[in-house]
């Protein structure tokens, strides 16, 4: 085929449609596969354990001004006036676990000075915003905790608290 | 029987020559075939310059780098055959790999200083080849491969810190991934697919795992097999060769094939001279001619010698400089093993590898995705475009080009030494981000103060530098420097000065008898 006879023709030459029509296809199969791979290393998380749903406890057993640390679960729940606030015990910043500070009455974290109140907000540190928090929701007077859902937020608001 | 006789009859066999294609190496035909013929053999280069070969020149980094790998995937594979990777099983098959099994400690010490000196050694060979101009043409792309290298090997040895399963490898890879997950729009999801859930458990150990004995050592085969190829396909190492006034005449060799009087000449070459001359005595053949350049221009056999046998040697010789050292560390020091990773516990301070530590130290001052992210891309960013910013061929192969490009090293090391120490107190005495809390939004504090801070200190000997008129690669010079003596600064100042909370005190005056020497 000579290269004029191409350039005289109307549209796409058949040479050329097949060009990209092989092209496009190894690119979607290609795609594909990357998706399939990025799926494969995306497990789902199984029930129970973290990142299940988890049962804090009776409700009555977080009264305001107590903070209680659900080991199992990797949160705080935090008792306020209008509710529990449950919040996960992971610092925001590098992830270092937060510890509570009975003789300070705040979270302190021990990574890069990271301070919380008992509401996570940050009082000083590195930590760009306030303690991250899990659903919850009360279930027969219990405190069930949804694991699986981690909610940023920028500051804390009364309606993040769970309450009866 | 004489020595000569038995290589005689050794390579008169017919195993032998069912193997190799040539001769005892004592004469240059078979010294050169030895090189080409053989599939590890010919990674080299059959003749190599001769000032290539001073210490002084590449001090054998390179090839300390390759024998550390060596001991690594020996010493490694002898630990698998105990390690298992399960949460439960990993930290307890650790103590028993150092306690139960004879030399399981002293494998294990091995296996963990060669990793240690083995990013030490990528990094200042890299350092060595900027210094002494090896990235420049034709070797531009083997920089390129060597800054993946140099990723791989960070790759590598991250991965294995988190193996241990002890409370310094926990939270060390816990704050490293969290970096990960600053990362503008993918970070949660890259931090997902590393950890393989939210926080660091069996999946992120197993995949850890795999990535460390199974990846990363194959990735590392394959991109040293290549660099080194590479190498000697670039016209082996950078060693002053291309002269900038060249003194010899490449094409001397002309009127001597000249004298062959036949007429089959290549039209279309326009010489008058015979390339293909047909001569019964003749004892070479060339394929073909094409118009081209190749890395071997301006370059003739003058002051090479060949590969055989004094290359190998000086490999022999590396090779058991580099293991008897690597002996003596671990004779001298264990490889550490804290408490058991505990997901609930955080130890104090807890530090990243120390390769990352510099980073750690870089995110006390600014917002975590400018320092963990923003700055590594661009170093890294950097690193790849240097032999394309300065495209010279002329100044490769010789430490700092010119004495002028010594002297720049030189103050802009000083000057590094001064401003970055000074940046790091005064940033912490004063800490933005605290004095404007609540005053600015957090954004000044965390991010325009760094930025243009740092920009600042980074621009400013480029701008002195301006004055005299200086050359790309000039330029590459100050800011290689400022770069790497920087790194160098963080990673000393968030090693030895940081202390519980992560907060600066003398070394000789820590509290709590913290030693930072204890992580390593
Ligand atoms: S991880 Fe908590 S302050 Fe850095």
């Amino acid at each position: 085929m000579k290269s004029n006879e191409n350039a005289d023709q109307q549209g796409v030459s058949r040479r050329r449609f097949l060009l990209w029509g092989w092209g496009a296809s190894l690119a979607l199969l290609l795609g594909q596969s990357l998706t399939g791979l990025l799926r494969f290393f995306t497990p789902m998380v199984e029930p129970g354990g973290f990142g299940g749903k988890i049962v804090a406890g009776q409700i009555d057993e977080f009264p305001p001004g107590s903070i209680t640390h659900v080991s199992k679960g990797r949160f705080y729940v935090s008792g306020m006036e209008d509710g529990v606030l449950v919040m996960w015990h992971r610092c925001t910043h590098l992830g270092c676990t937060v510890p509570w500070r009975e003789d300070e009455g705040r979270f302190h974290c021990p990574c890069h000075g990271g301070i919380y109140n008992k509401k996570g907000e940050v009082l000083a540190g590195p930590p760009p915003r306030p303690l991250d928090l899990f659903s919850a929701e009360v279930v027969d007077g219990k405190v069930v905790v949804d694991t699986g859902e981690v909610t940023e937020r920028r500051q804390f608001d009364p309606s993040q608290l769970t309450s009866t | 029987m004489s020595i000569e006789s038995w290589t005689n009859r050794l390579t008169q066999s017919r195993l032998w020559r069912s193997y190799f294609r040539h001769g005892w190496p004592d004469n240059p035909l078979d010294r050169s075939l030895l090189m080409t013929s053989g599939l590890f053999f010919h990674l080299h280069p059959v003749k190599v310059n001769r000032k290539s070969l001073r210490w002084s020149y590449s001090m054998g980094l390179g090839i300390i780098t390759i024998v550390l790998f060596l001991v690594l995937l020996f010493t490694g594979t002898l630990l698998m055959f105990y390690y298992i990777p399960s949460v439960e099983r990993a930290y307890p098959t650790m103590k028993a790999i150092q306690t139960g099994i004879p030399l399981g400690q002293f494998t294990r010490d091995m296996h963990r200083w060669a990793a240690h000196l083995m990013v030490l050694a990528v990094i200042l060979h890299a350092a060595r080849v900027f210094y002494t101009g090896a990235y420049k043409a034709p070797r531009q792309f083997n920089w390129v491969i060597g800054v993946f290298l140099l990723l791989i090997t960070l790759g590598a040895s991250f991965t294995g810190y988190l193996l241990p399963w002890d409370q310094l490898a926990y939270w060390a890879i816990t704050v490293g991934t969290n970096i990960a997950g600053y990362a503008p729009i993918i970070g949660s999801v890259l931090r997902t697919l590393l950890l393989g859930g939210r926080e660091v458990g069996q999946n992120a150990l197993i995949r850890f795992y795999t990535l460390h004995i199974m990846v990363f050592p194959l990735l590392l085969i394959l991109a040293i097999s290549y660099h080194m190829w590479r190498v000697r396909k670039d016209g082996g190492l950078a060693a002053q060769e291309v002269s900038d006034t060249p003194d010899a005449e490449p094409e001397g060799t002309a009127p001597e094939a000249d004298q062959h009087d036949d007429n089959t000449s290549l039209a279309d070459t326009g010489r008058d001279w015979v390339i293909f001359p047909r001569n019964p005595s003749k004892t070479y053949g060339l394929v073909e001619l094409m118009s081209g350049t190749s890395p071997m221009v301006n370059r003739g056999p003058e002051n090479t010698v060949f590969s055989f046998p004094i290359v190998l040697l000086l490999e022999l010789i590396i090779f058991l400089g580099t293991t008897f050292l690597l002996f003596l560390f671990s004779l001298a020091r264990h490889a550490p093993l804290g408490e058991m990773a505990n997901p609930t516990i955080t130890i104090d301070p807890a530090k990243a590898p120390w390769y990352f530590v510099g980073l750690q130290e870089l995110l006390e001052h600014m917002h975590p995705t400018l320092a963990g992210i923003v700055i590594p891309g661009v170093l890294v960013l950097f690193l790849l475009a240097i032999p394309y910013l300065d495209n010279s061929r002329s100044g490769a192969g010789r430490w700092f080009t010119s004495a002028r490009g010594k002297r720049i090293v030189l103050w802009t090391t000083l000057y590094t030494l001064v401003v970055m120490p000074a940046y790091i107190l005064l940033d912490n005495l004063i800490t933005p981000r605290e004095a404007l809390r609540g005053v600015l939004p957090g954004y000044v504090s965390q991010w325009l103060i760094p930025i243009v801070v740092i920009g600042l200190l980074v621009a400013l000997p480029v701008l002195i530098l301006r004055r005299w008129r200086p050359t790309p690669r000039e330029i590459m010079l100050t800011l290689f420097t400022v770069m790497f003596v920087s790194a160098v600064i963080f990673t000393l100042s968030g090693f030895f000065l940081r202390g519980p909370g992560f907060k600066l005190y003398p070394p000789w005056n820590m509290p709590g008898g913290y030693n930072p020497l204890n992580d390593l």
